[in-house]
């Protein structure tokens, strides 16, 4: 899959080069071009003895809030601009034996078609959240780190695709009203607590709705995907209860229940942010709705975070609670399986295997919060500096061995743009 | 009649210092021209679109398709709060946030800085995309003034003595 994404990487800007080559002379004669960067260091540890989150524990580490990013924008006269940046992280859900390793996350033309309309093709954010397009640069939020509750680690695998989108822009008063209509795939994997799975969104489809008005900012998203996951823990168990589908087929039901196939998923995100009076308020609501057939789980996350701008201090608070639940036939079918009789020697690993799908569902049947209170300092238009204390309780369906129920951590982080 | 009745009796010295006050707010609060190249097509543009044109969601002048391109002022100015308070309803510090939002989102290239009104004239009169904003003072004949931003403070100030 990884050689497959390479292929389409390299014809992505084959075609690229190939389309900026083909402007009309004309087109190219005002051609400016501009170089920036970007990056925040980070230190945090855990407070709470044998507690994590991320790369960190009760030491202090230096990745899990570390990157550095670059970016070079090309823009022709008659609204024509490409646009690539790539970062480094000390921290990749999507591979975390990996730390530093330079990756493409942008690399599209756009074209300002009419008055009102954007079009833009490429390698994209998915703009789902407000902090989304953006989520790299910690400059931009007041957070050390935007609310995970929301921005979760799932979310984040949508955050990038490749495809084309639409944006068209409407007055409404005072105010102005982007419409982006989004359309492309994306394939990303996502090392989580239980097991590791690549994760294919195909096709990933949607809209989002920006309201800008004076002091207000809106924000509606809307999408629609067809995903597959692959995981080899959970093949290896599918594989499994389908040999034992031989003995009562009521086993197939079960490694279906841990296939990922096609499985159609509906996201929705509101989000409102005020600057009002040196104040910010600003709160987002995700939803991710259950598929309801094979390994089926719903996400709902929200956050609400308020922050005062005093001179070039901004003292902030955040708070935020998720909730991820798995389908209640996926534990109502493994209950089932267990008054079916089989052979005496494949019984003890059936227990053993059984114990492991309990664990695989539990993995992602928890509820979330947390609380931060912070403080950003402004030392110049260019850098900050942000601490962050935050408390945060996990109440899950079993525990996880040694992991305490709730916990609190310490970051600091400086960010810079340029 | 009320109000030149009530002139009357306040006395001179008072109405000298209310004069030079009034003086003062009118040299402290110019107002601001949004210049552009004399050869550039558009000849008027609506507070709305430049809005557009310096947050970074119109790229092109309204109905002309030829690329805007925004000069600013720098960030520290007086002038450049007055700016983006009456243009973007914002903050200087909340729009810096914005503009890394901006660029690093892909959206698009920040307008380029310079240090004063005369480096700002002198830009867009080599410039025919360009667009910016000055005190109205400082404006001369190398650039076409195509909007004028007026403080509402002082437009509520003017009303008031035109009512009088």
């Amino acid at each position: 899959m990884h050689v497959f994404n390479d292929i389409l990487r390299k014809r992505l800007l084959l075609c690229l080069i190939i389309a900026v080559g083909g402007l009309p002379p004309a087109v190219l004669a005002e051609v400016k071009t501009s170089l920036s960067g970007f990056g925040s260091l980070g230190a945090g540890r855990v407070l709470t003895q044998g507690g994590t989150f991320e790369d960190y524990d009760s030491r202090w580490s230096y990745d899990t809030d570390t990157i550095v990013g670059v970016q070079l924008d090309v823009a022709a006269s008659q609204g024509v601009t490409f646009t690539t940046q790539a970062v480094a992280r000390g921290f990749d859900v999507s591979d975390v034996e990996s730390q530093y390793d330079p990756e493409l996350e942008l690399m599209f033309l756009a074209y300002q078609a009419t008055d009102n309309l954007r079009l833009r093709g490429g390698l994209i954010r998915t703009p789902l959240f407000i902090h989304s397009e953006s989520i790299e640069v910690g400059y931009t939020y007041p957070w050390v780190r935007p609310p995970i509750d929301v921005y979760s680690t799932h979310a984040q695998s949508l955050t990038h695709m490749k495809g084309v989108d639409a944006s068209y822009y409407l007055p409404v008063g005072d105010g102005l009203l982007e419409w982006r209509l989004v359309y492309g795939a994306e394939d990303s994997r996502v090392d989580a607590i239980a097991y590791t799975y690549d994760i294919d969104f195909e096709p990933l489809m949607g809209s989002t709705f920006t309201l800008n008005w004076n002091e207000w900012l809106m924000r509606y998203s809307l999408y629609r995907t067809s995903s597959t996951f692959d995981s080899a823990q959970l093949s290896f168990v599918q594989g499994f209860y389908r040999d034992l589908a031989a003995e009562d087929p009521f086993f197939n039901v079960l490694a279906t229940n841990l296939a990922g196939r096609n499985l159609t998923t509906i996201y929705q995100v509101l989000g409102v942010q005020l600057d009002r009076n040196n104040w910010t308020v600003s709160s987002e609501i995700a939803y991710e709705g259950a598929p309801e057939k094979q390994y089926s789980v719903g996400l709902m996350g929200v956050y609400l975070s308020v922050a005062r701008q005093i001179g070039k201090y901004s003292p902030y608070v955040m708070l935020s609670y998720a909730k991820s639940e798995p389908s209640d036939y996926l534990y109502d079918d493994l209950r089932a399986s267990e008054s079916i009789q089989v052979s005496a020697e494949k019984r003890n690993v059936l227990d053993l295997i059984r114990e492991g799908t309990y664990q695989a569902y539990d993995a992602v049947n928890f509820s979330n919060t947390r609380q931060a209170i912070g403080l950003r300092y402004d030392i110049n238009d260019h850098i900050d500096i942000k601490s962050e204390l935050e408390y945060f309780a996990i109440e899950r369906k079993s525990d996880m061995a040694g992991e305490p129920d709730d916990q609190f951590m310490l970051t600091i982080v400086l960010d810079w743009v340029l | 009649m009320k109000c030149i009745r009530s002139l009357y009796t306040v006395p001179l010295r008072d109405v000298l210092l209310l004069v030079m006050l009034l003086g003062m707010s009118s040299f402290t609060c110019a107002d601001i021209a949004l210049i552009t190249h004399p050869k550039n097509p558009v000849r008027a543009i609506s507070s709305e679109d430049i809005a557009r044109i310096f947050s970074g969601t119109l790229r092109t002048f309204p109905s002309t398709g030829m690329a805007a391109t925004a000069l600013d002022q720098p960030s520290s100015s007086d002038i450049y709060e007055r700016f983006y308070r009456l243009v973007l309803k914002t903050s200087p510090d909340i729009m810096k946030r914005r503009r890394a939002s901006y660029l690093f989102s892909g959206q698009g290239i920040i307008p380029e800085s310079f240090g004063s009104d005369a480096a700002i004239l002198q830009q867009i009169a080599k410039r025919p995309s360009a667009i910016g904003y000055v005190d109205t003072d400082a404006v001369d004949k190398s650039v076409k003034v195509i909007f004028l931003l007026r403080e509402p403070t002082r437009n509520a100030a003017d009303q008031k003595s035109d009512d009088h």
